[in-house]
């Protein structure tokens, strides 16, 4: 796999699209089933497509996988599959607690691999070359002020009781939409620098 | 800022993913670079002409824009 950014042109796009309708699959499945093979299946599909994806994005702008990239890779796949347990098997278990200590810990452990991500995502930053860094600065940039914005614009809203907003799905909501506009500007940001 | 990395490189056979190998960057740095679109900081400036074997004021020109 380390040599597809020299594959065919259309062998590569055949692969990135492979590998988000893996991705999307594996949500589906995840939000469609219950049961513990189910969710193994759904989480296995996830984990090849995420992967796949990683090389096949890298290899659609004729890009090659460097040694931090793989590294990103190894660091993130392990901590997305226990965050996943940790949210679907662990978390909703929080209503059957008694001891409130343990409700804590209970509910806020899917925090310890949000932690390792985001110690990955600075060292992965740190390592990667100066454009890479350009390229991500303004990504983080532009997220920072989307989701503050709209944050905002909600918070107007709210206030004024224009519309009713659900507090804590707005405080859940933020890590995710982060990620989201930093990840689609990232990408955007690829394209238009890849040249030929 | 004008630049012969392009020059350089093509007369060392070697293609843009080759060069970024060689210096451990991205395919699309080597290509900001040459275009003129991106100039590179001292570090990987001084990288690119101990690479080449070059001195660095005859791989860059400050005087002469893209």
């Amino acid at each position: 796999m380390d040599k597809m950014s020299e594959w065919p042109k259309w062998q590569r796009w055949s692969v990135w699209l492979s590998s988000w309708a893996l991705y999307v699959g594996g949500v589906a499945v995840l939000l469609m089933f219950h049961g513990f093979l189910v969710q193994g299946l759904a989480l296995a599909l996830l984990c090849v497509g995420l992967v796949l994806l990683t090389y096949s994005s890298k290899a659609v702008l004729n890009e090659r996988m460097r040694k931090v990239d793989r590294w990103y890779v190894r660091v993130l796949l392990p901590t997305f599959v226990v965050y996943m347990v940790l949210m679907l098997d662990v978390w909703p278990m929080y209503s059957r607690i008694e001891a409130p200590w343990l409700k804590v810990i209970v509910v806020l452990l899917p925090l310890l691999p949000l932690a390792v991500v985001v110690w990955a995502m600075v060292r992965y930053m740190a390592r990667c070359d100066e454009l890479e860094r350009r390229q991500q600065l303004e990504a983080v940039g532009v997220a920072a002020a989307v989701v503050s914005l709209v944050s905002f614009a909600l918070g107007l809203l709210a206030a004024t009781k224009l519309i009713a907003v659900n507090g804590a799905l707005v405080l859940l909501l933020i890590f995710p939409a982060l990620c989201i506009v930093y990840g689609v500007v990232c990408a955007w940001s690829k394209w238009r620098w890849r040249g030929r | 800022m004008k630049n012969r990395v392009r020059e350089l490189r093509e007369a060392h056979g070697w293609s843009q993913g080759a060069l970024a190998e060689h210096l451990d960057v991205s395919r699309q740095t080597i290509n900001a670079i040459e275009t003129g679109k991106y100039d590179p900081s001292l570090p990987l400036a001084f990288k690119l002409a101990r690479l080449f074997k070059q001195r660095i004021e005859s791989m860059f020109d400050p005087d002469e824009e893209r």
